[in-house]
Order: C-alpha cells, then structure tokens, then sequence
C-alpha cells in the first residue's frame, strides 16, 4: 500500500512540472508569431500573414470604443464612452458623430446596405436605426410578445441586420440566444440557442463537495458576438463551449466543421469577409482566421504590456476588414484602431483556396505547391495538393500527401484506391497463392503423418510444455474455452504463478505501446511522438494496481475465498483476449480503409468486452460467488477504486503544501543568513 | 450454467456492440464559393514606421531656452567651446563653426515645472538612493540644486573640470570630471569616488539628462530634428508636436537587461522586443545644421537608453543614459506566490563614462553619426582589423542543418536532414551558377544533434558523416576558400550533455535560482561566463583534433548576464571574460547579432538587425547598426526563408548594404516537425535552389558596386523610395513600391533598383 501510495504520487507530480519554452528570437520587425495549423494536427509557426502598418491618425478621441464596423468606404465606431457614433473615412477624416445626447453606452453597432445605421444600446436597453445622415428613424425596444418571456432581460449589445431587414441581437444574459425581430420590432423567435452543456467537473463538485448552485447550473452560455456573412448567414461565438465559433443555416442549424480549432482564451469579435473567411480575435489579442469551411489558415497577435509596440494590442474590442483584406482592430484601451496589411503569402493561400474552392485544380495546383514550397509543414497546402492528386489518379503521391498532412480520410481513400488498384491487377495471384499455401499445408500434413514426423513434433512439443513456464503461459489459451475451469485450475490447482502473470503483464503492456506504432495510422488517435513512456505505464499499470487491490480490500470484506494471489493473477489471465488479438487485428488495420472501420472497431469491441466477460466470470469462480454477488462484488470494487484515487489525489495535495511549506522555510532561512552577512 | 451465462452474455454484447458501431455517422460538408482575386495594393506600410520617412523640414535651428547668461568660459578645442555654471554644473557647448550653443540645461523661468522638476533640469547629476528604514528600503531621489546644501568643489583642468560633489541631504559623494577633446566632449564619474553613507544607498546616477533638449507644444515644434535610438537596426524618433500619439517613456536596458537580475517571461505569441547593440544615442537639431551623438563607453553594461518625448510629464524631448548601481528585487519565499522586495547589497562596480561628439552641416544627421561613430570605434581600437580578401561579388551565408534530436519513447533519435557530403553537393552546384563567395555555417553537426547538446561537441554525428565525412567536406570547401564555421554555444548548458558541471558551472540569478529555460522538454541553463570561458578553453584541443578552424558561436555575441552566486560575477566580468575568450582564438569567428563590445572579434557579423521594435513613438526605422558596420565587418541578413515578402525583405537588403543568407536542409523541413526546430518550416535545398540563385544576383548586381565602401548620403525620396550615396560615388535609388516610379530623371521599376555609377 504504501509504495503503491508512493508510485502513485511519483506518477501524479511528474504531471506538473512546469514548462517554459524559448525561441531564438528572428528579426523581422513583427512584433508576434504566426502559427498555422500543421501537419501534426497542432499550430506550427509560419510566415508573417498580417504587417502591422501603423495606428489609424486621427485627431478626436475615442473613448472605450467597443465595436467598428466596416461598410462603403468608412467605418463606423460605436464610441461607448463618449455615448456616440463615429463615422469616419480610411484615413481618419472625421465624417461625423451620430446619436450624441440619444445614446447611452452604444456597445454594437451594423451598417446595412441601404446605410441605415443600426446601434445596440446598452444603457437605453434599446436598439436605434439612424440613417447615413444621423437622423433617427427607429427604435427597438424589448418585445411585448408573451413569447420573449416577460422575465426575460433585454440588454442588447451586438446587432446584425439581414438582407429583409430582420435583427439579430445578442446582448447580457441572453441564453435563449440571439434575440431575432422584424423590422417593424416584432419578436420572431430566439435564434441559434447554444446547448447547456454537460460539465463533468461542475458535477464531480456538486456530488463529492455540493459546491455549485442547484439555479444558476443548466443555463446555456449567451452567445458573445454575432455577424453575418453576404448570404444572410448567421454567425455566432460563445466563449467556452464547444464549437465556440458556429454558423448558422435559416433553420437555425450549425453548419460549420465541429472540429474546428478552438482558440484557448476567451472570444471578443468576428468578421465575415466577402470570400465567406472567418476573422476572430480573443482577449489575448489573437486573431485566427478561418476559411470558409472552418479550416484555420492563421493565428497571430498578442498583448501589449505597456511599450505601445506596433502590432500589439492593449484591450482588443472589435475587428473588422476593408475591401483590400485589411484588418482593423479597435483597442478600447489605447483608445486607437491598428490596421494589419496582409503579405503576399496570404494571397497565396487565399488564392489556392479559392482556386480549389471553385474547382480549378490544375491553376490551384501551382499555387498550392508554391505554398507548400514557403511551408512545409502547412496541413492544409499537403492536404489540397493530396486531394489534387487523386483527382489526377496519382494515388501514391495522394497517399505520401495525406500522410504529411495527417489527413485520415484523404489517406483512407488514397488507400482505397492503391488496395482496389493492388487487387485488380493481383487479385489472380492473390487467389492462387491462397490455393497453393492451403495445397501446401495439406501437403506437408500428409507428409509429416506418412514419415511419423507428427510423433516426434508432439515429443518436442510436450517437452517444451513441462517446462513450468511455458505451461503456466498457456494456459491463457485454455481460458477461451473453459474460462471456468481454468480459474478453478489457477485457483485451485495453482496452474499459474506470480512470475508467469508478471510475465503477461508486461506483455501486454509491451503489445499495448506496440499498437500505437504497428496500426495503421487513419484508425490511431495517438501522436505516437507524443507518447511518454512513464504515462503509459501509469495508465495500465496504474489502472491494474488499484483494480486488484481495490478488488481485494472488498472481496475480504464480503466473504470471497480468493487471495491478493489469486487476483493478481486471474486479472491478467482475463485479458487474455486482448493479449492474443491486439497485435493480429493491428497489422490486419493496415489493409484496411475507413469504409472497413465498422471491422476495426467491431474486432476492438470483442476483444475488450470479452475480456470484461472474463473478469466477470473471473470475480466468480475465483471468490465463489454467484451472480449476484458478482455485481455486488464489482460495482463495490469500482466505487473502492474512485475512493483510493480520491484520497490518494488528498494526499498529493497535501504532501505538495508540506514540501511548499518546507521550501518556504529553507528559503526564509537562507535569506536571512544571506542579509546578515 | 456458468457455460450458458458466458455464451448469453457473449451475445448479448455483440448484438449492443453492432447496434452501437451502426449509429456512428459522418459529418457533411458545407456549400460552394464565388469565384474570387486579390490584389495587394497599399501604401500605408510605407508611412509606416517600419520605413524610414521623408525629411521634410531642413530648417536652422533656434534655442531661445539657451543662452550664455551665467556661464563662465572653461576651456576650448578647435571646434568647441565649454562654459560651465559653478552652482550646478551644468554647461554649455559652443560649436565654433556654426555659432550654434548646446546646454545640459535651459532657462525654466517661463516653463510649466514645478520645483523639483527646475532642480532636475538645472542639476548636472541626478540620483535616486534606497533610504535604510526599519521596514523596507525606501526609494528617493536627489539632484545637486535640490536642497541648496550640497557642497561642490571643482577644480580647473587642462582640458575641462573635476568637481567633488556632495550631496546635501543624502550625503553621498561622488567626482564628476569634464574633459573636452576635439569635437568631442568627454564626462566620467569614476567608481572608487563614489561614496555611500551608512543610512543611503546609491542606486543610479543621470549626467546631464537634459543635454539637447527639445521642447514641443500642441501646436509648435521649437526646433525641428529627431533623436536617433539604436533600438533594432535603429529608430528616429521626431520631434513632434504633443499629442497622445508619441507620450510615453521609451526605456530599455543596453544589450537587454540581465537575466541575472530581472525576471524574463517568455510568450509564445509575443516576440521579444529588438536589443540595442550598440551603446548610443544621438540628438539632431535642424536635420543637417547640428548633432551630437552619445556613446556609453564605460558601464554600458549597467545602463539604460531612456527618452522621454514632449507631453510625458514635461513639455520637453530629452534623453540620456541612466546608470545603475543598485536593484530591488522579488526574493522568492514559497514556490507559488509569496515574496520580499530586496536590495541588492552591493553596489555594481563600473566608471561610467560618456563621450559627446558635436556634429554639424552634412554630418549632422543618423547617417552622419554612424559614419562618425565607426571612426570613433576605429580610433579606440574597437574594431575587426582583419579583413577578407574581397572578392569582386558579395559573400553569402548558407546555414546549413544537419541533424536534430527527436524525443523517442526510450531513446532520443536524431533526424538526419543533411549529409555533410550533401553539403559538398550544394556548394558545387551553387558554384556552377557563379555563386562562389559563400559563408558555410553547420549547425546540428555534433554527435546529439542540434538540440540539447550544449556545450559538449565532440565527436562529430555519425549518422550525417562521422568524422572521415566532414573532413572530406572541410578539405573540400578550403580548397574552394569557402569559410566553413561549425556552430557551437558556450552560455547554456543542457541538463542531458556533458562537458559541464551542475553544481559549480550554472550561472545563479540574485534570488539564488538558476536561469533556466526549456525547449520542446530538453531543460537548459545559463553558464556563469567564467565557466564559459573555461569550458570553451577546454574544448580547443578538440577543435585541433578534428580539424575545426572557424567557429560560429550562437548566443554568445547578444547575449549578457551576471551570475550573483557566492562569487558575483557582474556583466562587466562577463564582457571581460568573453572577451578574452576570443581574443586568444586563432580561427575565424562568426557571431549572431553582436553587441558593440565583441565587434573587436567577429569576423562575420550574422543576423543583422533589420527592424526596429516599432513602439508607436518611433516615427522611423534606420539602418544605424549596418551602416556603421559598412567597411569594418561582412553582415548578413537573417535567414530569408523567413520572409514573409521576399522581394521587399531583399530590397531592404540592398537599401541597408547587407548580404544575403539562407538556411538550408537537404530533406524535406516537415520531417523536423515533432522535434525542437520545428520553426523550421521550409528549407529543401532543391525547392529553394532557384530563390537563392535569384535573391543572391538580385541583391548582388546591386551591392557588389559597392564592397568596402559606405553610405555618404541616405535620402527618402518619397515614402517607399530610397536613394543611398556611396563614398565611391555610386548610387543606387531603391523602389519599395510595386509600382514604377521616375526620380531625378530615372525610371525604377516597382519593386526594383537602379545602380548609378557602378561597374555595370
């Protein structure tokens, strides 16, 4: 118990080391990184995509501006602090303020196509249509629709506006979703409602420490921000759920990729272009851009601390872009709007995009290479150029492609067509080299029996079969037969010892680690560079250690007849399933596809739910129960489980404050030795 | 039963298990796009402070805050003339040739200051101290007119003054020596002058802060001109009218600041700000009508640049070098959060020095100041004199990788990424393309591989040559005369290498940690300088052994940090020790973004800053650092398959006189994503074959004109436009923009140059 105690805690503290990393530094006067998504699945550093070119000039002040919107050649700024409208052209020329002495902390602000200005108004609680002069034409107030809920709060805070004229607001609290009207003001429905999500942790709190609050629990989060693209599509962003960044059809249904990546921090802004590209920016300061299926091309940006560096931002509040691909970020704390200018190597990208996008693959082709050229390790360039690949049939190209990209279905079906490609022209061959193999075995079967060679086989065979360990080791085979038996032979009879379940142990452990590299890399979920080995064997081994003396502690307690011996090694026999057909299936996995995936996975299911069906049966000859006591026997063992790891995680919580402690006071002791010399 | 229970159970997980795997179904794909072009047309970058600015505003300048009235006359050169107040010390510069007067101070009768702030400008010496009190140290500052007490005594020299000061309310002591020379004027306060009483202690000293300073308003500029930072490559910072734009304090350690001393976080998005390589800073009033640029020549390593522009705090530009003697600190006292602010307790040892020199008419500008300053480094000895022969076309470095560890699940593994017979390959096919003046520099060729070998060599990787391997290629590129230079660190020292002891060699910060950093799992620290210099004196014998004659050391040029354990060694030990390190060394040196203080001893100067840190007061990015470089050093380019704009970055190359570089694998760079150089991103040497033959002429039919020569004139046409005059007479006008422009009678084409003058 104690040195189990000990491993564990070895375990669970290398978890935290702390990590910091370094770069050298490269001196091409821009103040971040940029990161795309690489070939590993996770951001990869790549060319500079956005130039910070310098700090729109003008001579009035913006005072905590909160939103900006881009539309005909000026840009609009909700100018919360100072309760106005800014309407100003690309050079910082004044055009005029809107709504002074009408607003009251505008936080959202929309131009439609017509130049009606739209404005959510926080303070007010309403949302204002002024037209391009600053006239008001409208207002907006919270719907008296019994619908809307007459408890529901209306605090509007961002605002688009569709092609019909229809509003779409999103504002404090709103968790129904984004508050959709006409345009006369009537409530037609909430829109794009997010799920309440499930929060294993909010629950893990609830039961063990009744920490959370049974009312303010099953609320969806509001949607953050809101933007439409030139069809009409509705796009929201809900900082942490998953997917934050969704997009809506007229049905209210998200339509983007569900794996999209997640920015890390929270959500602030988004910006639709008009090639449909997705323009995020975080708290961080970090603007990702996406294309139009979700795929991230960019993320770059990050926070000033204070120099004023060209490129970094204070307080990011809103983003938008020009008709030339600038963006425009508004920074509610310098009170200043930055503009990016995109590099060539954007336009590269954008242009293979759309070149693929709209079916030019011999044009996007050039492209593509030219980006793959810049960057090696761009997963979208090998991906695009995989795909081009198969469509001109040049399948082990495709496949070399996939592979760097990581991209499993491309690979999957690249595959396919290698395998269908294989066995057309082989397929004959293969046929008959199955034939000749079963005629050969037949033959030598006859051959062995006709020169009693069979006789001899079995003496050689019985001898390797006294030896003790061989014997013990194969009783694992016995098991898929008489499982029953041969727990009562392990039990009773003592077929098997400490050593040869040690010995299964490890091998498993070994074929377990084996199969990352062994199958085929579209069925592995596992970076097999990412594997460490110390995690692994707390993974297994961790998980077996605290099974058998959690099983053990119970079953002393409930009468069962089986000894710490008898479930070490009974335990390992059960797995026996496992031990036998993870490697088979693996090297089966590299001939298939993801059309064959029901086989892979199907084969995993039997192997691990026999093994399940062994334990069962294991827990009952072994301690002689029956079935009931069985379960009994087994949920108790799993609740014992939860307990031990519970405590043990009490217990590393607490060592981590005395070793905290006994560092604090080594420490103190030293700097006061040190000042008083 | 048991038998039946199994096989019931058995069926009834299949059939789940079917049911389970069924239900799982694909994601659908979404809708189809417009047809779409881009095109990328905006100037705005060119205003930007990424470029340097027109210069528009030539006027003479006027100081009507500066005068003679009260001043006595203490000495003069050819040039200059030196008055001097007896009450504060402050002075005045006569510059002969012009008539024009600098002063230390100005008349603030009529100025918007308070009490304090008039005893700051009027004082000649401006400290702040850490009062002893029973709780903490308390900060305070003092200048030398403040209480009315302090006590000077100055003496007359041949060439100046030297005045014992004494401080009234703190008492601390100290000598101020003024000493013209030329066109140049030198102040010193010596270390051992400096006295401290029991109850104050020193922390850092201002001289003559308030030298040239320029007073703007809302609405008015009193003199027209800019201050030159060595931020990066440099940067202009004009003199502006006050706005909200330019107001705030630009304050950044020489040679960044000391790890040993500060904390450094690190950010994975956020680059670390451009380091002043060079210890200066220059003040122009009236852009060709008068200058004068500073050089820190002693306890560069204990200072800061610091400016402060019109509408911080005063209506004033001003700024100076601050010299510090002593921190605070945050002692660590639990690992999470608790901590105590410290002083350091003993003061950091250095005579700080600063040389003035008055510059006027066509030198009175960066350009001119550069120029000047290489003649300054040249006359103090301070300068490379080793040169190579020239060649009639510009050298260009190849940075070559050849292996990199890559973590396994028992054993690290090393990607070979290029053979050092790969690396013949390269040069002879480059060569066939007339590229014949290259600069080879191996990294990655020890026995680890690239990563987390420091600072433990030898033998050679065996995987990409083995010793017979690289001997071939050594012998090979000296018969060709191509410098070749194995890339090697001597300041860090990782936790999996040899060669270094962890208990005696690690530099300690001043709260008694380690500096250490990690990359991609492989954990590194700091090496005390002298450690470093012992551990590479060590290692030379191995140089002989396998023949290695040039060295490219990695960090060692930009890199400067006290070690504070049982025995300090401050930043001016570690400039002493690595300097000595290399004076000793027989071979070829080349260093990475070199500080000012081993220019002495790199024989290639990599890396070349090409950028400012653009903080929004900077209104212009200069190239002050190469063009003080031209004449005295090969310098070269950060590696351009970074570029994000590659026909712009090698514009800039030309504009800034600088050489091209590479850096170069024979395999794919996409094989070096899991390891620690997966910034990498691209580097195929037959994928960029073509760029590079292409780069290299473009840059080369350019620059070649003007090898060993330097710029005269740098004018900006207009924004995006270049015209640089070389001492030779050759000119060449560079086009950033992407379309076709005509000066002066000539057509450049967009994004292209125009050589006036040269060898055709």
């Amino acid at each position: 118990m104690k040195k189990i105690c000990l491993i564990f805690f070895i375990l669970t503290t290398s978890l935290f080391v702390i990590t910091q990393t370094t770069k050298a530094s490269n001196t091409l006067g821009v103040p971040y990184k940029t990161y795309t998504i690489g070939t590993n699945e996770g951001l990869v550093p790549t060319q500079t995509s956005y130039l910070p070119v310098g700090v729109l000039n003008y001579d009035y002040e913006l005072n905590k501006p909160e939103d900006m919107y881009y539309k005909g050649d000026y840009l609009y700024i909700a100018n919360t602090g100072a309760n106005n409208i800014v309407v100003m052209d690309l050079d910082g020329n004044l055009i005029r303020f809107i709504g002074e002495e009408i607003l009251d902390s505008p936080t959202g602000i929309f131009v439609d196509d017509e130049e009606m200005i739209y404005v959510a108004d926080k303070g007010n609680a309403k949302v204002y249509k002024f037209n391009f002069e600053g006239v008001l034409l409208q207002e907006f107030e919270k719907p008296t629709e019994p619908l809307y809920g007459e408890n529901q709060g209306y605090r509007p805070e961002k605002i688009v506006v569709d092609k019909r004229g229809n509003l779409y607001i999103t504002g404090d609290g709103a968790t129904n979703g984004v508050i959709q009207l006409n345009y006369k003001g009537n409530f037609l429905g909430y829109f794009g409602v997010n799920q309440s999500g499930f929060d294993w942790r909010m629950k893990f709190n609830d039961l063990f420490l009744g920490l959370t609050n049974q009312l303010a629990k099953n609320l969806p989060p509001a949607p953050k921000n809101v933007a439409i693209d030139k069809k009409g599509l509705i796009y929201t962003i809900t900082s942490n759920i998953n997917p934050s960044i969704k997009k809506f059809n007229l049905s209210s249904v998200n339509i983007l990729n569900e794996d999209i990546y997640q920015p890390g921090d929270k959500l602030i802004d988004l910006y639709i272009d008009d090639y449909l590209n997705i323009y995020l920016i975080t708290e961080e300061a970090r603007i990702y851009q996406y294309d139009s299926y979700g795929n991230l091309l960019f993320v770059f940006g990050g926070l000033d601390t204070g120099n004023k560096r060209l490129g970094l931002i204070k307080k990011p509040t809103s983003l938008t872009v020009d008709d030339e691909g600038n963006i425009y970020v508004l920074d509610s704390s310098y009170n200043n709007i930055q503009i990016f200018q995109k590099t060539n190597f954007v336009n590269l990208i954008h242009q293979a995009n759309q070149l693929y996008l709209d079916g030019d693959y011999k044009q996007s082709e050039q492209v593509w290479q030219e980006v793959n050229r810049m960057n090696n390790s761009f997963a979208l360039a090998n991906s695009a150029l995989g795909k081009i690949n198969m469509k001109n049939e040049q399948y082990d190209e495709a496949l070399e492609r996939f592979e760097i990209a990581n991209d499993k279905d491309g690979y999957s079906d690249a595959f396919w067509e290698i395998r269908n490609n294989w066995l057309q022209n082989n397929g004959g061959i293969l046929i008959i080299s199955i034939v000749i193999t079963v005629l050969l075995w037949n033959v030598t079967k006859y051959l062995l029996k006709r020169f009693n060679y069979v006789e001899k086989i079995k003496k050689v065979g019985l001898k390797i079969f006294h030896i003790k360990i061989v014997r013990e080791l194969s009783l694992m085979f016995q098991i898929f037969k008489h499982p029953a038996d041969t727990y009562y032979e392990i039990k009773r009879e003592k077929k098997a010892s400490y050593l040869s379940a040690s010995v299964l142990y490890v091998i498993l452990f070994i074929e377990i680690i084996a199969s990352y590299y062994i199958t085929s890399f579209i069925f592995v979920n596992v970076n097999t560079n990412d594997i460490v080995l110390i995690y692994e064997l707390a993974k297994v081994f961790g998980l077996f250690l605290l099974w058998i003396l959690a099983n053990y502690l119970i079953s002393t307690l409930n009468d069962g007849e089986g000894w710490f011996k008898d479930i070490y090694i009974s335990s390992i026999y059960a797995f026996a399933p496992l031990i036998v057909g993870i490697i088979p299936l693996s090297i089966i996995s590299n001939v298939l596809t993801y059309n064959e995936i029901f086989l892979f996975n199907f084969s995993h299911f039997i192997l691990y739910s026999w093994s399940l069906i062994l334990i069962f049966i294991m827990i009952k000859e072994i301690h002689n129960y029956k079935v009931g006591e069985t379960i009994k026997n087994i949920l108790l063992t799993i609740f014992t489980m939860v307990i031990i790891a519970l405590m043990l995680f009490i217990v590393y919580l607490l060592l981590n404050q005395l070793s905290d402690f006994i560092y604090s006071l080594f420490k103190e002791v030293v700097i006061r030795v040190k000042n008083t010399l | 039963m048991s038998k039946i229970l199994y096989k019931a159970l058995i069926f009834v997980v299949l059939g789940i298990s079917i049911s389970i795997t069924f239900m799982i179904s694909h994601a659908q794909q979404t809708n189809e796009e417009d047809v779409v072009e881009f095109e990328l047309n905006n100037d705005a970058i060119y205003n930007s402070n990424r470029f340097t600015q027109v210069e528009t505003n030539f006027d003479a300048p006027n100081n009507p805050l500066v005068d003679l009235e009260g001043y006595e006359y203490v000495t003069e050169s050819e040039q200059l003339i030196l008055y001097m107040n007896q009450d504060d010390l402050s002075i005045r510069i006569e510059d002969k040739k012009t008539g024009y007067v600098w002063g230390s101070s100005f008349n603030t009768e009529e100025e918007r200051l308070n009490r304090t702030w008039r005893a700051r400008v009027k004082s000649a010496v401006w400290i702040t101290y850490f009062r002893k009190t029973n709780i903490r140290e308390e900060i305070g500052e003092e200048a030398i007119t403040t209480s009315g007490t302090s006590k000077i005594n100055t003496v007359k020299t041949e060439n100046g003054f030297e005045s014992d000061i004494t401080f009234g309310e703190t008492g601390i002591k100290l000598k101020l020596i003024v000493r013209l020379d030329g066109k140049g004027l030198n102040v010193t306060i010596p270390s051992d002058s400096i006295e401290e009483t029991e109850k104050y202690k020193l922390g850092n000293i201002k001289i003559y802060p308030f030298l040239g300073a320029v007073k703007t308003t809302i609405d008015d500029i009193t003199i027209p001109g800019y201050i030159l930072v060595p931020d990066g490559s440099g940067a202009l910072i004009r003199y502006q009218k006050q706005s909200n734009m330019n107001g705030l304090i630009y304050s950044k350690s020489l040679y960044r600041s000391d790890v040993g001393l500060y904390d450094k976080t690190i950010d994975d998005y956020v680059m670390p700000e451009q380091s002043i390589h060079l210890p200066v800073y220059g003040m122009v009033h009236g852009v060709n009508h008068n200058a004068f640029y500073a050089v820190n020549k002693g306890g560069a390593e204990s200072s800061r640049l610091v400016v402060y522009p019109a509408g911080k705090t005063t209506d004033f530009y001003w700024t100076f070098f601050e010299y510090i003697y002593r921190i605070q600190y945050e002692q660590p006292t639990s690992r999470d959060m608790g901590s105590v602010v410290m002083t350091q307790k003993n003061r950091t040892e250095f005579d700080a020095s600063i040389y003035y020199e008055f510059l006027n008419e066509e030198e009175a500008n960066y350009v001119g100041m550069a120029n000047q300053y290489r003649n300054y480094l040249d006359k103090n000895d301070l300068l490379n004199e080793e040169q190579f022969d020239k060649k009639e076309n510009i050298p260009m470095r190849l940075e070559i990788l050849n292996s990199e560890r890559k973590k396994g699940l028992l054993f690290d593994s090393r990607v070979k990424m290029t053979d050092a017979s790969d690396v013949i390959h390269m040069v002879n096919d480059l060569s066939h393309q007339d590229i014949d003046n290259l600069r080879l520099v191996l990294r990655g060729w020890s026995k680890g591989g690239l990563t987390g070998t420091a600072p433990d060599y030898f033998p050679f990787d065996r995987k990409t040559g083995g010793k017979k391997g690289y001997q071939l290629l050594i012998d090979a590129m000296d018969e060709l005369n191509i410098p070749t230079y194995f890339q090697m660190d001597y300041t860090r020292g990782f936790d999996n290498a040899g060669n270094f002891n962890q208990m005696v060699d690690l530099a300690r910060r001043i709260d008694g940690d380690t500096i250490s950093y990690e990359v991609d799992d492989y954990e590194y620290h700091l090496l005390k300088p002298s450690s470093t210099r012992k551990i590479f004196e060590n290692t030379l014998e191995d140089f002989e052994k396998n023949n290695i004659e040039n060295i490219a050391l990695q960090s060692l040029g930009n890199i400067l940090y006290s070690s504070n354990g049982r025995k300090i060694e401050s930043r001016g030990d570690a400039i002493d020790l690595y300097q000595n390190m290399l004076k000793k060394y027989n071979g070829k040196i080349g260093l990475y973004e070199v500080n000012d203080y081993l220019l002495k001893y790199s024989d290639e100067y990599f890396d070349v800053p090409m950028y400012s840190s653009q903080h929004y007061k900077f209104t212009d990015t200069v190239p002050f650092v190469s063009l003080v470089l031209r004449t005295t050093v090969d310098a070269y380019a950060p590696f351009m398959n970074y570029f994000s704009d590659i026909n712009d970055g090698s514009l800039r190359l030309i504009d800034y006189g600088i050489y091209p570089s590479f850096y170069i694998t024979e395999e794919s760079a996409h094989l070096l994503i899991d390891t620690p150089s997966k910034d990498l991103y691209s580097s195929k040497y037959s994928s960029w074959k073509n760029t590079i033959v292409d780069k290299y002429r473009f840059v080369n039919d350019a620059l070649k004109n003007v090898t060993g020569e330097w710029i005269v004139e740098r004018e900006v046409l207009e924004a995006g436009v270049v015209k640089n005059t070389y001492s030779n007479g050759v000119m060449i006008y560079i086009n950033y923009l992407n379309e076709d422009i005509t000066v002066d009678g000539i057509k450049i084409l967009g994004n292209h140059y125009h050589v006036i003058g040269g060898v055709a």
